[in-house]
């Protein structure tokens, strides 16, 4: 993060300054409100959800001690850094209905609280089982709230995947609605050039650049609603998403003149490699805070692998070569020594996130950062693998929420179920008058103690 | 959303096989699974609702009856042959792409609708090619040049690159639109207006989705499948790419209309080099190779696994499947048993043979050792964990990908890790539980007497007569698998018994049947399956009659309006 750190020492100067070769000013208007941000108001919320695959080593996650007096335990320890600015919820439990096997479920139940549908248009990934069902059935927590809540920024949503699978109900966790998952960006290079990489072209390449754009989506967008009139009703929902999409790139390249300092990637590696991960992991961590800093969107996810057995998926950079980690999972309890694995991987997650969250943390905003004006959740599809429990899922949510959540604490729970932890962050987000989320959700309200 | 295309409830009335279950350590399984499904069968158990109408009666299939077909869009695959076949372009720029959506084992990209992230990958990818297209030879891509490259110029390109980019002639409406788009741009020069027209063309609708729109008679909910619908039909499923000018000139004949027509343009296809690219991508798809190689395997116990024998593995699997079906005997039974292969170095020396090839590039493999593609190391390797072998995963990829069962996922709560490696027991010793235990050999009986039976051959794929320093026992047993069912001892009898069983040829028959429609088979398509049995029957299953007969069926020439 050596150039979100860059990036956040101009911060001193305000974010004008980062944000160079703007085109002419009438363009800038959605970027407005965040231009503004260093005064008092107008101060964007952002969310984040932030996942891992295949839960924890409970006794290893769990912190010890009282509210606020806590002791993280080692996996949860390379958030230190961070204490204060987190809720750590203890006793959240995810509820797994419908059809699906656990690992295929868990990803989009988990911010989704919907089961999958029940049709027969998939087995699993992973070619093991084969008992059918569909994509998911409603939106995710993000979706939502943006169907709601127009932040006006370029992008309504990023999503930010590594090694995040195909396109496969278990590999997908937000979905606009039924039906329609949002892919992640996998490469981070790639992701940069599309995101940020028309910085350095001089503002004349810029509007050329765009105007032949615009010119190619206006014929797009003849084609596409050409066809709409010619295409059968039950394919119909795909070319009307095609052509929103369309739309929606059209207003961007119309609206908004982006250019930001990005950071600095380092050189380009191969995004399929497993033992490649934590370089990727390096860059799209940085490009994804360098985003959100940039107010390319307040909405970001960043989904690491999948919920399903990847396969061969060893952290030989953590010296675990033997066993892949979906099987080291389905260890038994009394297997002390994959216990301890484990939780080395577990604990890399956490430094993963700690380092994502350092990006926001460099960010100055008003009087605190912008992690202050966030809400980070990181949560997994199951509390634990060789059970497949829903119980007892980690869940960790760092930020203040522009001030209206108090941090420092680590929160514990019986068994309440994470739909309230969902309803909670709707309500941070401004959908006060949202009481249930989900298709699970069998009761009311936000996560009692939380807000 | 999808329609329950194959009666579950039907065909599990069928079988009942005793699949409950206990959990691993103590308490019972609170939500069992349901029995296996044997969708694929023949005899008792492989009677389904695509058999023929009640009563058996071919009367029934004179009018032509045919499932929906979603509307699709062109898999990474298509994307990156049809693009080498349009631009000559080489690379890979499908890496840029979405990944693809599968559907049972295939690629199709038939039910989630597009994003705005992957409408801007097609922007992306279609701006670069578009660039790299006019720098490299401006002049060859319009057929025109120095004073002549005017704006009719551009609209001839408008007019045969568009044929070719949409599988069809362009109408006259996009053809104004896309001289209309030269145009606004060409001040900037002839290269970049036609920049645009092909940066527009390689993104649009008609480029990336497989349109089928052509309506017929009024009313009518089946309607025949036009010439250059059905020319693209063809391509994609035996070239896996758009349409050479050929076919499309024999689309425009109205040559394709007739069966005849047809199967004498399917025949110069597959007789063609790019036929190769369809066999290829069925292969890894049905064998479950695609993706399935890339993890680590331990290198410890493996090191000569890497980068460069996996390509070498999939090649043997692609080149060999190539050579029987195209070059060979084109027969299901040599693919699966044959003792040669087409394989390089690198593999051979993981076989342990140094012969020479024979002029025909195959090299002949000990009988006793190797019999087509299940004993090929991709197989091998990509149904295997990375420190040891699998017979769960050998045996489950038998059962889906050429027996065509459907079983179900396993118990919630069951602890699937496999044993850990003992140096003093063999991965068949330490499997015994799934067969001792009750509980869970209701649905392992299924599995590990048939992977066991892979027992004499590595993580990656080796022969090996021993495991720590104990002979294998590689005998095993094909359960509920119609007549190729009973006792076996080692891979190569099994394959044989495979490579002869009715119920592997009706699984093989369904597999091509997704792969080239992109869809499942529905009740709907029972005539054309019907036929499809028995023409392969007729050619001693040669899956070249298969894919003839496939691509001149019912389901391929018609198309349902409505699902």
């Amino acid at each position: 993060l050596r150039a979100l750190g860059r990036l956040a020492s101009n911060r001193r100067f305000g974010r004008r300054q980062l944000l160079t070769g703007l085109g002419v000013s009438t363009a800038l208007a959605p970027m407005l409100p965040l231009l503004e941000a260093e005064g008092q108001e107008a101060r964007p919320l952002r969310l984040i959800l932030w996942f891992t695959p295949h839960g924890t080593v409970y006794d290893n996650w769990k912190p010890s001690g009282g509210q606020t007096d806590f002791t993280l335990g080692p996996i949860l320890k390379p958030l230190e850094r961070h204490r204060a600015k987190l809720n750590i919820l203890d006793g959240l439990k995810i509820q797994a209905d419908g059809v699906g096997a656990p690992h295929t479920k868990g990803p989009p139940l988990l911010w989704t609280a919907s089961p999958l549908n029940d049709d027969m248009t998939f087995t699993r990934a992973d070619g093991s089982g084969g008992m059918y069902y569909g994509w998911n059935s409603a939106p995710s927590l993000d979706q939502v709230i943006l169907g709601q809540l127009d932040p006006g920024t370029p992008y309504k949503s990023l999503e930010f995947g590594v090694r995040s699978g195909g396109n496969h109900p278990g590999s997908r966790m937000i979905y606009t609605g039924a039906e329609t998952p949002l892919a992640p960006e996998t490469n981070p290079w790639a992701a940069f050039k599309r995101l940020i990489g028309d910085i350095g072209k001089t503002g004349e390449e810029l509007e050329q650049l765009r105007a032949e754009r615009r010119s190619v989506l206006d014929v797009l967008d003849g084609e596409l609603v050409a066809l709409q009139s010619k295409i059968g009703s039950a394919d119909k929902r795909k070319i009307d998403a095609h052509l929103s999409a369309v739309r929606e790139i059209e207003t961007r390249l119309q609206n908004s003149s982006i250019a930001c300092e990005g950071p600095v990637l380092g050189s380009e590696v191969d995004a399929n490699l497993s033992s490649n991960t934590p370089v990727v992991m390096d860059a799209m961590i940085s490009l994804m805070a360098s985003s959100l800093a940039c107010g390319l969107s307040h909405f970001a996810s960043m989904q690491y692998r999948v919920g399903e057995n990847d396969g061969g998926y060893l952290y030989d950079w953590l010296g675990l070569t033997t066993l892949e980690h979906h099987l080291l999972t389905h260890e038994p309890d009394s297997n002390a020594a994959a216990r301890q694995d484990l939780s080395t991987i577990y604990a890399w997650y956490s430094e993963m996130f700690a380092k994502f969250l350092d990006g926001l943390d460099a960010v100055p905003e008003g009087n605190g950062t912008m992690l202050d004006n966030s809400i980070v959740v990181w949560g997994s599809e199951l509390g634990k693998g060789n059970s497949h429990s829903f119980d007892k899922v980690p869940f960790v949510v760092a930020g203040g929420a522009g001030g209206q959540l108090p941090t420092g604490r680590y929160l514990q729970y019986a068994g309440v179920e994470h739909n309230r932890l969902l309803v909670s962050i709707a309500k941070l987000m401004g959908l006060a008058e949202l009481e249930k989320f989900g298709a699970t959700d069998s009761k009311s309200g936000g996560l009692t103690g939380f807000v | 959303v999808p329609s329950r295309i194959i009666d579950l409830a039907v065909i599990s009335a069928l079988i009942t096989l005793g699949c409950t279950a206990r959990i691993a350590g103590t308490a019972d399984v609170t939500d069992a699974p349901p029995a296996p499904v044997l969708t694929g069968g023949s005899g008792s158990g492989g009677s389904t609702s695509l058999d023929p109408p009640a009563g058996g009666s071919m009367a029934d299939c004179a009018t032509p009856r045919v499932a929906y077909a979603p509307l699709k869009r062109l898999t990474r695959a298509q994307y990156d042959n049809t693009v080498r076949d349009l631009l000559g372009e080489t690379g890979a720029p499908s890496s840029g792409l979405a990944q693809d959506e599968k559907l049972a084992a295939f690629y199709t990209n038939a039910v989630s609708p597009v994003t705005r992230l992957s409408v801007e990958q097609y922007a992306d990818v279609a701006e670069q090619l578009a660039r790299r297209a006019v720098a490299q030879g401006l002049d060859t891509l319009v057929g025109c040049s120095g004073a002549a490259q005017n704006a009719d110029c551009a609209e001839a390109f408008v007019r045969a690159f568009g044929q070719r980019a949409f599988r069809r002639p362009p109408s006259e409406d996009e053809v104004a639109r896309y001289r209309g788009l030269f145009e606004k741009h060409s001040a900037r020069g002839f290269e970049t207006g036609v920049r645009l027209v092909l940066q527009a063309m390689l993104q649009s609708p008609s480029f990336v989705y497989h349109l089928e729109l052509t309506p017929g008679p009024d009313g009518a909910d089946v309607v025949p499948v036009s010439g250059y619908e059905l020319a693209a039909r063809l391509s994609y499923a035996l070239w896996n790419s758009a349409p050479d000018p050929e076919l499309l000139d024999a689309a425009g004949t109205g040559a394709l209309n007739a069966v005849q027509g047809l199967r004498s343009q399917a025949e110069r296809l597959l007789k063609s080099d790019r036929a190769r690219d369809a066999v290829a991508s069925f292969h890894l798809q049905w064998l479950g190779l695609e993706g399935k190689l890339d993890g680590v395997k331990d290198s410890a116990s493996f090191p000569a696994w890497g980068p460069s024998l996996v390509r070498a593995m999939e090649q043997e699997t692609v080149d060999f499947a190539d050579f029987v079906v195209r070059r060979g005997d084109g027969r299901l039974q040599t693919l699966l048993s044959a003792p040669f292969t087409v394989a390089g170095p690198e593999v051979l020396s993981l076989y342990g043979v140094s012969a020479a090839p024979a002029p025909d590039g195959t090299v002949a493999l000990d009988p006793t050792e190797r019999a087509g593609l299940l004993t090929q190391a991709a197989f091998l390797s990509a149904h295997a964990h990375s420190n040891q072998t699998s017979p769960v995963h050998r045996g489950l990829a038998v059962r889906k990908n050429l027996l065509c069962t459907e079983l179900p996922d396993p118990p919630m709560n069951v602890d699937n890790t496999p044993p850990e490696p003992d140096p003093t027991a063999t991965t068949r010793q330490r499997f015994e539980q799934h067969r001792t235990n009750a509980s869970c050999a209701g649905c392992h009986r299924l599995l590990d007497p048939i992977g066991v039976g892979f027992e004499s051959y590595d993580a990656i794929g080796a022969y090996r007569v021993r495991e720590n320093g104990l002979e294998i026992d590689a005998t095993g047993e094909l359960l509920d698998a119609g007549s190729a069912s009973g006792t076996f001892n080692g891979a190569v009898e099994l394959a044989q018994r495979l490579s002869t069983s009715s119920a592997v040829r009706d699984c093989v028959q369904k597999q091509w049947f997704r792969f080239s429609l992109g869809r499942f088979e529905g009740d709907e398509d029972s005539c054309t399956m019907q036929r499809l049995s028995e023409a392969f029957a007729a050619s001693d299953y040669d899956v070249k009659a298969l894919l003839l007969e496939l691509v001149t069926s019912d389901a391929f020439r018609y198309r349902k309006v409505t699902p």
